[in-house]
């Protein structure tokens, strides 16, 4: 995995080529097919296998679970909601998570994370609806 | 496991000399020859809870490849303690290796809640322990293991996960990859939630404090300017440039 990672991550912030994706995919046992869309694909496994970045726009029954959701019950749901202000005080069982109609996990840890923070009296998940969240609809 | 967790609490008072904070970051490098001191978390508790100074509660992380005997190290950290601890303070320690399901209940409840000495005292049967004068500390010390343990709150004020690197050696403006050779994963808050560029800088106002995160230094940015991001939630304060 770990061309593929090292790739993924090179093209978050340089230009590469289909010939270099097609490259590393071949050296990490990858298959591939297509065009320039090679490009993408293999960078989104690299990042994927990373961990660190990016965000779900699906995770099991995400888009049906209630809002506001209690912090015990988002874990059951696998989804990790933790506090990003200057605190960072654990979040207790029964707080309630504010998700303004869209719950947008992050990639972290290589899990669903969703990041939350204080906002006028009541803990708010971080985070709008995607650009692309059509697409998966 | 290989590790040892070190929690402790009620130090020092206001005005004392060595903050609880730096009582533990002494006591690790007491320990650096023997075992690797990888770090120092702080984690904060309701404000009610007795005898934490700011409601702070630190626990010190050791990897030790399972070579040091706890009941000694407990030993030792008391002594040490005792030395230098505020003569007015109520110390706390807990020593283990793994903290029971139990005591990361009980420090998410006195995150939350003001919790007493009568609830920490069945979790405490089954772990090495000290207290000293009043022993209050000891609320904040249990929650600090079992916080630490759970992986997911609390701060990092020190990180030596590569040896000759810590988080006091950096400038106001560090580079990702300067963090990321360190250990410390930065993750972007953007809604795009896209990895920071290696040579990306990173405005960390002179507090690089990484969330302790799935058991990981963490730093959450925001995007600030191309190539610019500053760490989320801390005050702006001017730049002297």
């Amino acid at each position: 995995m770990a061309p593929l990672i090292e790739f993924g991550l090179t093209c978050t912030h340089e230009v590469t080529t289909l010939e270099r994706a097609k490259e590393v995919a071949a050296q990490a046992g990858a298959q591939v097919f297509g065009a320039i869309g090679v490009i993408g694909a293999v960078a989104a496994v690299g990042l994927t296998a990373h961990g660190w970045s990016g965000r779900f726009i699906e995770f099991g029954d995400l888009r049906a679970l209630p809002d506001p959701i209690r912090v015990d019950d988002l874990i059951a749901h696998g989804i990790m909601p933790t506090p990003i202000d200057r605190a960072t005080r654990a979040l207790a069982p029964g707080a309630l998570i504010h998700c303004g109609g869209w719950l947008s996990p992050r990639l972290w840890a290589g899990r669903p994370v969703a990041p939350v923070e204080m906002k006028y009296g009541r803990f708010v998940a971080l985070g709008a609806r995607p650009r692309d969240a059509e697409t998966a609809e | 496991m290989s590790r040892i967790l070190i929690g402790l609490d009620d130090t020092d008072c206001p005005g004392a000399r060595i903050s609880t904070a730096r009582l533990a970051r002494m006591l690790g490098e007491t320990f650096a020859k023997r075992a690797k001191f990888l770090g120092a978390i702080s984690h904060m508790l309701y404000r009610g809870v007795e005898a934490t100074t700011n409601n702070k509660a630190s626990c010190l992380i050791l990897e030790d490849g399972g070579q040091l005997d706890i009941e000694a190290v407990l030993d030792e950290a008391g002594a040490f303690i005792e030395r230098h601890a505020e003569p007015s303070s109520g110390p706390g320690l807990v020593v283990t290796r793994e903290a029971p399901p139990e005591a990361v209940r009980f420090g998410i409840e006195a995150s939350n809640r003001l919790v007493s000495r009568a609830e920490a005292r069945p979790c405490l049967a089954s772990l090495p322990h000290r207290l000293f004068g009043v022993g209050n500390g000891i609320i904040g010390a249990l929650a600090a293991v079992g916080l630490t343990e759970n992986g997911w709150s609390g701060r990092w004020l020190e990180y030596r996960q590569v040896r000759g690197l810590d988080l006091r050696g950096f400038d106001r403006d560090v580079q990702v990859s300067a963090l990321t050779r360190l250990g410390v994963f930065v993750v972007s808050l953007e809604n795009d939630a896209e990895a920071p560029a290696p040579q990306d800088l990173i405005d960390t106002r002179r507090w690089l404090r990484p969330q302790l995160l799935a058991g990981q230094p963490v730093l959450p940015v925001r995007r600030v300017g191309p190539g610019l991001w500053e760490i989320a939630s801390v005050k702006r304060t001017e730049r002297s440039y």
